[in-house]
């Protein structure tokens, strides 16, 4: 009995100095792992310009309720390796600006596509840079402006990623979810009668992915955080983040010097509703900046300084051949019913690609990217994602990954098989609005996911034989 | 000469230009001759944080008493009167509940010294789960000593002259008021019987029902200043459970409120939130997190145009006598006593007694109070309603209603018979927690709604 005492009494004290120790090496490994490079850009046009989101739209902006922005992270690990992941307060990069601004990175700085993550917010209340689908509808002054703002956009954003990665400097990463539940499954619930609602029916991801960028003296210098879910509060005329401007600039006020960017999940048969009033898009914003003020002020996963990267692009092929040119005319004239206005305009821009000896492509190229963090996986993927898509990663690789939709091209909305065979607004909406997307895109594109998931060594989950 | 008698002339009656101008633009005056046309309100507050550690009510687990403070918790009283002087007065706390007989007590002081009527004198309590235990309230959940029991009964004697107090102070100031009301949105709670919390983090479908209201009444000057923003939630205030006082994710709405509203006193009240709880819960970040989204809500509303109430008021109030089934049998209580632990089994001992000596209660005289403020219909439950009592009574009275519960006495939970007859804790043990002999008569539901209906009728 004695004895024992003054051992155990060793024991504790040799546990604590390896645990001190340990600590030690810890910490000194933290602050010099990562380096990241923060830069953030107004975007805001300088003058009335139209509007993406809403085909129902009729004239240019009026006015702006707030900056909107380009922001940019990029990350650096022990070995050298750098990724920037850019965000930005647009309805969407569409393939041709993403591949002009892909090539200048890798161009200008020797980034290739698996280092790049463009992400935009979707809100419907930015400016529109998409100059081919309007150039029929609009006048050429309109147009040229969409052309000139895109320009505009592609050398702003390019210049922005070089100056964040000239400001690498050491950090720490870290990296946890939230929750907030402020998003409604548009589908399956009817926005009309949300207010007499009493149970809301999903399927929903709740969670709020936050990246945390401290500096070495502990200042929280950058929060990427997301959330899956359409901006559309607003659809007035003044330009805007919606929700997601809110909520930046509420996180900008709760952390001075911090920059804050927001991408987009797999939010395309989300909405936030109720909606269509500026204090309800505001109320949502300070929702999510309060989901992220938790995260922040409980504890995170750190990350370690190992970052992998892989990116590739997959052909998606059509439920349907691709339409004629007859075909086309008789959409436009009317001859074949259904379809409205916006669509007859589509019509038009593949009839002038006909016109010019191009043909229509059977597939379509369909970027699918993963990224790992440390020990933290990031899924990003082209278009407008279901939230079957996030759920589905999840159950695979577990509910601590990140998932973005609206990255590097938003060619379409991309539905799950499940709403490809319910039908309606998504289901109807891949790149050529005459077909489906074919029923096996949800198995290529999850199959891509794990392909790339291997490669980079992101660890599936091993659910337990018989249960705790 | 004669030019400046002509001057003289226009001064005589300048004095009675003066008046009549005067009379036209000065705002008291226009006051006075509006005085019947609007209301006159006040607000106070009282800090009721113990000064002692004490015995913190709502979890049966805790195992000793507070060690600090989060946030100060309070008492807020909102006075409001209307055009003929009917006047009526919310008491909002930060507090569990308050048992009848307390509540009782206050409300006779109330009464005898200001003479308002049980009518026009509403408590609500916000259920938060980190308050203080009040005197004879539940003794039997919570492993008191002489000691703990005597803090208790001193922090009740001084809880009860605090808000009588409040009372008198509230109604000194009353001044010209406009008085507006909206409901808002927000959906931190979760239905608690039909979610599974433990996997709350992979659920991609809630299931309901829910109320995801927020209700807001906006109390300005007649310049428009808001002085009070008195709002509810239908969600247990039980993101806590540590040994700090604080009024849980309320107390972090309403300190946010009146950090964005300087002079504003902001005040919550508990709706039918009987099965609905804040998940995922139990960190403070998290109460922060759901006070600052509850908070947004209510400020959402302020900023959108409210309807304005009209300077009427009529308050009612009734108990329904709620029958109670019988106790188990001797056989029953006397295996519960030698084998259960904690709170079942002090019950059964406490029930044991009861039977043996023919002091069983068979029924509990319910309170339900109506106020109808212009347009806006408040009903106040007593007990902690599941939220089917709101839905409900939505559906027949319009989505406009404000529901409030865990009102003037929190004696139980109050199932629906649809949660009673599924069982569980809200339908069947949770009796156990409040010392009743039996679960409720499955009529309880028909017996409350009636009555709703009945004074109702009367408005």
């Amino acid at each position: 009995m004695k004895k024992t005492f003054p051992r155990s009494c060793c024991f504790i004290f040799f546990g604590l100095t390896i645990l001190l120790f340990s600590n030690q090496a810890f910490s000194q490994q933290n602050n010099s792992s990562w380096k990241a490079g923060v830069g953030s850009v107004e975007i805001t046009p300088s003058e009335s310009i139209w509007m993406g989101g809403y085909a129902a739209r009729d004239h240019p902006s009026e006015g702006v309720r707030h900056s909107v922005w380009a922001k940019a992270l990029a990350i650096e690990d022990r070995s050298g390796k750098l990724a920037v992941l850019v965000t930005a307060d647009l309805l969407a990069f569409r393939k041709t600006l993403s591949d002009k601004i892909r090539t200048r990175l890798r161009d200008e700085f020797g980034l290739s596509k698996d280092q790049i993550i463009l992400n935009s917010s979707h809100t419907h209340t930015g400016p529109e840079t998409d100059y081919d689908r309007f150039q029929f509808q609009l006048s050429e002054s309109e147009s040229n402006k969409i052309q000139q703002y895109a320009d505009r956009v592609e050398q702003q954003v390019v210049e922005m990623v070089g100056n964040a990665i000239k400001l690498l400097e050491p950090v720490t990463l870290s990296s946890e979810n939230g929750v907030t539940r402020f998003q409604v499954n548009r589908r399956n619930n009817k926005e009309a009668q949300i207010n007499a609602q009493t149970e809301l029916n999903g399927p929903n991801d709740y969670a709020v992915p936050v990246i945390k960028v401290e500096d070495q003296k502990g200042n929280v210098k950058a929060l990427l955080f997301g959330y899956a879910c359409h901006p559309t509060v607003l659809s007035d005329y003044r330009i805007s983040g919606d929700y997601a401007g809110f909520a930046q600039l509420e996180l900008e006020k709760l952390y001075p010097g911090t920059t804050a960017l927001f991408f987009q999940g797999a939010g395309a048969d989300q909405n936030p509703l109720p909606r269509r009033s500026v204090p309800l898009a505001q109320q949502y914003g300070k929702e999510l900046a309060a989901a992220v003020e938790r995260v922040l002020n409980e504890e995170m996963n750190v990350l370690e300084g190992n970052l992998a990267t892989a990116y590739s692009e997959i052909d998606l092929t059509f439920a349907k051949a691709v339409p004629t040119k007859a075909e086309l005319e008789d959409i436009i004239s009317g001859a074949t019913p259904g379809y409205p206005d916006y669509l007859k305009e589509s019509a038009k821009v593949l009839i002038s690609k006909l016109d010019n000896g191009e043909k229509i492509k059977d597939s379509y190229p369909y970027p699918v990217q993963a990224w790992k963090i440390g020990d933290q996986p990031i899924f990003a993927f082209g278009g407008e994602l279901l939230v079957g898509y996030s759920l589905e990663l999840k159950k695979i690789f577990g509910p601590d990954i990140f998932v973005m939709g609206y990255s590097n091209d938003v060619m379409a909305y991309i539905p799950t098989k499940k709403v490809l065979a319910e039908g309606g607004y998504e289901a109807n909406r891949s790149p050529i609005f005459t077909t489906q997307w074919a029923a096996s895109i949800e198995d290529n594109i999850i199959s891509e996911a794990i392909k790339l998931a291997e490669s980079l060594g992101i660890e599936t989950v091993e659910y337990p034989l018989v249960a705790p | 000469m004669r030019n400046c008698k002509k001057y003289i002339y226009c001064f005589r009656y300048l004095p009675l230009l003066a008046i009549i101008g005067y009379c036209f633009f000065n705002p008291a005056l226009l006051f006075a001759q509006n005085a019947s046309t609007h209301w006159k309100a006040n607000v106070a507050k009282v800090n009721i944080t113990p000064k002692v550690p004490m015995w913190m009510a709502g979890f049966a687990s805790r195992t000793g008493p507070s060690e600090g403070t989060i946030h100060p918790i309070w008492s807020k009283a909102l006075a409001i009167q209307d055009s003929d002087n009917n006047t009526a007065v919310l008491i909002t706390s930060d507090l569990s509940g308050m048992p009848r007989d307390m509540s009782r007590r206050i409300k006779d002081e109330i009464s005898n010294r200001y003479s308002l009527p049980d009518a026009a004198v509403l408590l609500n309590f916000s259920h938060s789960h980190s308050g203080p235990v009040l005197k004879d309230y539940l003794y039997h959940v919570y492993p008191l000593s002489e000691g703990e029991i005597e803090k208790v009964i001193n922090y009740s004697a001084w809880l009860e002259e605090q808000m009588v107090e409040l009372v008198g102070e509230v109604l000194k100031g009353l001044a010209p008021a406009r008085i507006y009301s909206e409901n808002g949105v927000t959906r931190f709670q979760v239905n608690r019987r039909n979610n599974t919390e433990s996997s709350i983090d992979i659920i991609s479908d809630m299931v309901g029902p829910n109320d995801y209201a927020v209700p807001v009444l906006k109390i300005t000057d007649m310049e428009d200043n808001i002085k009070a923003i008195t709002f509810g939630y239908a969600c247990h205030a039980t993101v806590l459970s540590v040994a700090q006082w604080s009024g849980d994710y309320p107390g972090f709405a309403q300190i946010e409120l009146e950090k964005m509203y300087p002079g504003a006193t902001a005040m919550f009240f508990q709706g039918a939130g009987a099965d609905q709880n804040p998940l995922p819960r139990r960190t403070i970040p998290l109460a922060r997190k759901y006070g600052k989204e509850l908070a947004a809500a209510v400020e959402s509303v302020l900023d959108e145009e409210m309807k304005i109430l009209a300077p009427q008021l009529k308050t009612a109030y009734s108990e329904v006598e709620l029958g109670l089934n019988e106790p188990p049998s001797n056989d029953v209580l006397e295996k519960m006593i030698k084998e259960s632990s904690g709170h079942y089994q002090r019950w059964a001992k406490m029930m044991y007694e009861k039977v043996k000596n023919k002091e069983v209660d068979t029924s509990y005289p319910y309170p339900i109070q109506i106020w109808k403020l212009g347009d806006q219909f408040m009903i106040a439950l007593g007990g902690e309603p599941v939220v089917d009592y709101s839905i409900k009574l939505k559906t027949q009275y319009g989505k406009e209603l404000f529901v409030l519960g865990y009102s003037n006495d929190v004696m139980a939970y109050i199932p629906t018979r649809t949660v009673l007859n599924e069982g569980g804790y809200e339908g069947a043990t949770s009796q156990i927690a409040f010392g009743h002999p039996g679960t409720w008569k499955p009529t309880l539901e028909t017996e409350i709604f009636s009555r709703i209906n009945e004074m109702m009728a009367k408005f």
